[in-house]
Parts: structure tokens; sequence; C-alpha cells
């Protein structure tokens, strides 16, 4: 819809200002786009391609082009049609950022890399980002959108279930506690403290999940001698599940 | 509006293709030219052989004096192979103006660059509208040159008329494909039906002479506006030219209306 391949049926959304249409191409010369499932033009070298996307756009892209593939170690004399998937999606990487854009919408752009090129991925990513482009990155892999990202917004089954900075998400999020003290110590005493959702105790040990902030329970714990805490920070993956939960359960 | 990357991309990822369409028109031109002083040799004899062929066959093919120069390039030029590979190269490329990358999954990143969906369509029906006067050019220069050894009297403006139909109904039945690939988004769809039309049309053409009731079709039937009208007898005839130009830049207008209002299926 923002790249103008679907009709906006409800709403409206803009880039750069921009309000986004079909009918308005003007927006995009901005934008470096990588679709989920790449389709490459055959019939061409990695060079070609890249060279006549470069022509589309009217700009010249050659060092930027040339920077790019050796960074990704991608051949640019290579036929489009011999590469491996991984291969096509660098070759997708570099159409998308070789002109610098001010906006880049990415999905699953890390799909079929390998380790070390998501790695590159990664820092081209955060080197655009420090360049002052706005990023919009969709993904199923929570493990890079906890890395890559400063805003998240968790969408399902079509609905924005929720959108906010992945610092936020994680305090509204559930977290285990777990607390080790040099006597034994009750669940009662940590129950009804503020932020905290359930308790399990157990001998010398207790363990609690808390919502929110820490500090009450935090300074209880350090009232009873507590030895030594163990923080169970919630992933991506685990507030997806939370939120994701709430909102069938509502 | 038009972009000569894409217009020059449009050209170059079928270059085997366009060879091959225009190496067969050149090469069936070649071919019934070079028969031709055989029949020439014995003019008279093949002007009675043909008047003994069934009735039906002489109309469908619009058999008249085979033995003259007009008659036999007429009948072996005009009536049925070549306007169909005409008609054959017109709906492959129609059909695909919009659908190839589409379909190829590359429509995402190709429309996603600065480029709107009228100029997209444009230039790659600029392409189109080459390649088709690539195979007319190609079929007036074989055959002024081949009836220009052979000695042929007809002169280079009723070739150029020939030329002119052939292409004219393939951008006829191009721009119809196109139509249909805008509103379907599927290549084999929109070849399909356009091709299927082309038949219905020529089959409607073809019996027309023999059957009453069908004879008044062929005032709206686009075949017989263009290869129907038999250029090289009785030369250009106007208000049919106009009427197949008329539908395709309609067809070719509904193209663009189509394809600005669908979703393009990643």
């Amino acid at each position: 819809m923002l790249m103008g391949l679907l009709h906006i049926t409800r709403g409206s959304a803009q880039i750069l200002g921009s309000p986004v249409a079909v009918k308005d191409p003007s927006v995009r010369a901005q934008v470096g786009y990588l679709p989920g499932t790449l389709g490459l033009h055959k019939n061409q070298t990695v060079g070609e391609y890249l060279q006549y996307m470069a022509d589309m756009r009217s700009v010249d892209c050659s060092r930027n082009i040339a920077a790019l593939c050796e960074r990704f170690s991608v051949d640019p004399s290579r036929d489009i049609s011999s590469l491996s998937k991984g291969n096509k999606q660098k070759v997708g990487v570099i159409q998308a950022f070789m002109h610098s854009p001010r906006v880049l919408i990415l999905d699953e752009p890390t799909s079929g890399l390998d380790p070390i090129v998501q790695r590159e991925f990664e820092n081209l990513l955060a080197e655009s980002r420090d360049n002052g482009a706005a990023v919009l990155l969709s993904s199923h892999v929570m493990h890079e959108v906890e890395v890559l990202a400063t805003r998240v917004a968790i969408i399902n089954n079509g609905s924005l279930v929720v959108v906010g900075d992945v610092n936020t998400m994680k305090a509204r999020t559930l977290r285990t506690l777990k607390f080790d003290f040099d006597q034994e110590v009750h669940a009662s005493v940590f129950e009804g403290v503020e932020g905290v959702h359930s308790v399990n105790a157990a001998g010398h040990s207790v363990e609690c999940t808390v919502v929110g902030s820490e500090t009450a329970v935090l300074q209880l714990a350090v009232a009873h001698n507590v030895r030594s805490v163990t923080s169970h920070e919630p992933s991506l993956e685990d507030i997806f599940i939370t939120e994701t939960e709430n909102h069938h359960a509502s | 509006m038009l972009r000569k990357p894409l217009y020059l991309k449009s050209l170059r990822d079928h270059a085997r293709g366009i060879a091959g369409w225009v190496g067969g028109i050149i090469l069936i031109v070649v071919v019934q030219l070079s028969v031709y002083p055989t029949i020439r040799d014995s003019a008279e004899g093949w002007s009675e052989l043909t008047k003994q062929f069934p009735k039906a066959l002489q109309e469908i093919f619009r058999m008249s004096d085979y033995g003259s120069e007009r008659g036999y390039l007429s009948t072996e030029l005009l009536s049925f192979i070549v306007p169909f590979i005409f008609i054959g190269l017109g709906c492959t490329w129609g059909a695909r103006v919009t659908t190839e990358d589409e379909e190829s999954g590359a429509a995402d990143v190709a429309l996603g660059l600065p480029i709107s969906r009228h100029s997209y369509v444009a230039t790659r029906m600029v392409a189109m509208f080459s390649v088709l006067l690539l195979a007319g050019v190609s079929f007036f220069c074989t055959l002024s040159v081949g009836a220009r050894i052979l000695n042929m009297s007809i002169s280079l403006s009723d070739y150029a008329v020939a030329s002119l139909t052939l292409t004219a109904v393939a951008i006829f039945f191009a721009s119809l494909a196109t139509c249909f690939g805008a509103l379907w988004g599927k290549r084999t769809m929109a070849l399909g039906v356009a091709m299927a039309t082309a038949i219905a049309l020529f089959i409607l053409y073809s019996l027309a002479p023999l059957v009453d009731f069908l004879e008044p079709t062929t005032k709206v039937n686009p075949i017989q506006w263009t290869i129907g009208s038999q250029p090289l007898t009785n030369g250009f005839d106007p208000a049919y030219m106009f009427w197949t130009v008329a539908l395709s830049v309609l067809f070719g207008a509904l193209t663009f209306v189509l394809y600005q209002r669908r979703d393009i299926s990643s």
C-alpha cells in the first residue's frame, strides 16, 4: 500500500509528508523498497540489473553499487538466474540501499541471508539510520526486530495490536525475578506488593512475576537480606505472545 | 512520460523472440515469392485450377485471379498464415505488457520505482508497437525487394498499404490482449482469450460469404476491416482503417484505466 501497489480502502498514509497514492510516484524516489518475495528480472547480470534500477531512478549510483557489491561479496558479472536465494536477496538489499534513500521499507530483509551477511546487513541498516533514514522493517524474526528496531508495531490477523518502543513494551510485559535468601521467606511477604503479579516460594527461593516497576519488590527483597537476584527479561517474542493473547482475549 | 531504460529493457529481454517472429515473417515471404515464378509461367493453368476449387474454399481464402501477381500475393501472403503470424505476435506482446512483471514477481520492485503506472504501461506499449512496426517494415522490405527481383509490376505504395494493413491487424489484437491483461493480470488468460477472439472473428469472416445471415457481420468484423479489405487488389480503405485504429485506441485507453484501478499482486 505504501508503495502504491494496493489501493488504500480506508484511512490514509504519508511518506515524508506526502500522501501515498497509486497515481503519484514522486515520493518513491526517496524510498528504498525490498519486498518480502523478491522477483528479479532474468536475462541480466547483477550489474546490468542494478544499473537498470539506477537508470530508472535517474540517479548515478555506480559508486554505491560497487561499494555495496564488494561489501556483500556479490559479483556484478554473474547472471541473476544463476544466483542462490541468499545471493538474490543480497541483490535485493543492494537495490534498496544503493540510492541512499531517506526512507527504507524492508519486508523480511534477512530472509535467506547467512548469519555473517545478516550481521553486515544490520551494520548497513544502522549506518542508514544514523545518517537520518527512517526504516520500516517487517519481520517474523523477533530477535532481528529486537536488535534493530526502536519502535515496534505488532500486527495480528491484519489488526494493529500494539505500537510503541521496545523498552516500554518490556515494562508492560510480565518478567520473572528469582530471589535467593539466607533464610526461608514466605510467599506472603511479596504478595500484594506493587507490580507483583504472582509469587512462588520454595525454601530459600522466591520467584515473582512482575509487571511495570520493579523498585518496590527489589526494596523488599533487600530488606529480607537477599543473596542473589536473577532476572529474566522478556524477549520480543514473549511480548508478541502476550500482546496477541491479550488481543484475542479482548 | 516514457522511460527509455524500461523501453530498451522490454525489447532487449525478448530480442531472441523478436528475431524469431520477424525472421519467420521474412522467411515465409521469401518462400512464397520464390514459388511465384513457377505460378507465373503457367498462370492460366493455375487460374483454371483454382477456379475448380470448391466455391467455399475460394471464398474462405478470397481466391480471385490466382495467376496474377496481385491475386497470388493476396492469397498466399494476406489471406491466412501471414496475418495470423502478425495476430499471434500482437497477442503475445499485448498479453505480456502489464502481466509479465507481475507474474514473475518483479512488479513489486518495478512499480516501487518512481514511475507511474501510466508511464509504465505507456512505455511498454510503445515497445510493443515498435516490435509490430518492425514486423510490418520487415514484411514491406522483403516483399518490395523480392518483388523487384521477380520484376513484379505492383507499386511500392501498394506493398506499403498491405504492410500497413497487417501491422494494423496486429496492433488491434495486441491492444485487445493488453486490455485483457490489465483486466485479469494473467498472461496466459489474456493471450488465450485474445487469440480465441481472433480465431472466432476469422471463422466468422470466412463463413460470411457462404452463409447469408452472417454476411452483415462483415461490416463490424475487424478481420474484414483489415485483411478482408484485400489491400493489394482493392487498395487502401480509409474507413476500415479508421475503425481499426479507433478500436485499438479505445482498447489501449481501457488498458490504462483498468491497470490503474487494479491492485498489483505480489
